[in-house]
């Protein structure tokens, strides 16, 4: 347990301070004149400017995160609709029988991922 | 905030800034004075952000103390405090103020930092979090520390006679 508040103990620290710190300057010392003089370069907008900027660059971290988004989903459905119509005529022709395996069970997956690219691209593609 | 509270505020808060960061940098007024003139700056840019969940005097030193660390790390290897001493100054500290920074200058840095701020500028632990961003615990530690190193510095040289 640390002893933090005053205490007796802490009083000659306090005095000590109180007796050995400087006193905070005034601002006479032409320290105001030079914030002022800095201050006065920047326009007045320029808090307003830089909420702008830092808008549109939240905006365009978004639009690029949504476009790179859109990218996935367009190659994810146009590779499964292609592995889809791959395997779709290669079981019609009857040249992929395997043993024991139905050959619808070999279009489920690409079908699966065509479905759920193809509704995720409506999705975005509505909003 | 508007424009003008925050040009009252400033001049109500440069004092004690000015001063808090000159004894944190051994009594180099001059670097001070540069890190308080960024510290404002800095206020000056974003004080339309400035929520009031603080106190505008504890939001200004977080930003102050923020500049000081930033200004410690670009130099890289911080000068130790008998150094300062040996830069020109307009004002050179006094006897009085030397004994000040001499009894600070034994201390680890955010140990003079939370003792500066506790003693010297009456803050309480909270606002001592707020603006350094250390736990509270933290601070209590470094506070009991700092306390009782600092107490046998000073009773070593008599000042709490």
């Amino acid at each position: 347990m640390y002893k933090c508040d005053m205490t007796e103990s802490d009083k000659p620290i306090r005095m000590f301070f109180r007796k050995n710190a400087p006193v905070p300057p005034s601002g006479d010392d032409g320290f105001m004149e030079r914030f002022a003089q800095a201050a006065g370069t920047l326009p007045d907008e320029v808090g307003d400017s830089m909420a702008v900027r830092r808008k549109a660059f939240e905006k365009a971290r978004a639009d690029a995160v949504r476009r790179m988004v859109l990218r996935t989903l367009l190659s994810a459905f146009v590779s499964s609709l292609a592995a889809l119509l791959a395997l779709a005529a290669v079981s019609a022709s009857g040249l992929l029988a395997l043993p024991g395996v139905p050959g619808s069970l070999l279009l489920a997956l690409p079908a699966a991922v065509f479905l759920l690219s193809f509704s995720a691209l409506s999705a975005s593609a509505s909003e | 905030m508007t424009r003008e509270q925050f040009i009252r505020q400033i001049e109500r808060e440069q004092g004690p800034l000015r001063r808090f960061l000159c004894v944190l940098c051994g009594g180099d007024a001059q670097r001070a004075d540069d890190i308080a003139q960024e510290a404002l700056l800095k206020a000056y840019l974003h004080y339309q952000d400035f929520s009031g969940r603080s106190r505008f005097s504890t939001w200004l030193f977080r930003i102050g103390y923020n500049c000081f660390c930033d200004s410690q790390q670009a130099l890289r290897h911080p000068l130790p405090l008998e150094h300062a001493f040996g830069i020109p100054d307009e004002q050179p500290p006094s006897g009085r103020h030397a004994a000040l920074h001499k009894a600070l200058g034994c201390l680890a840095g955010a140990e003079r930092t939370v003792v500066l701020l506790f003693y010297m500028e009456e803050r309480s632990v909270k606002e001592i979090e707020s603006i350094t961003g250390m736990p509270s615990g933290t601070v209590r530690s470094h506070l009991s520390r700092a306390r009782s190193r600092l107490r046998r510095i000073l009773d070593d040289n008599g000042e709490l006679l």
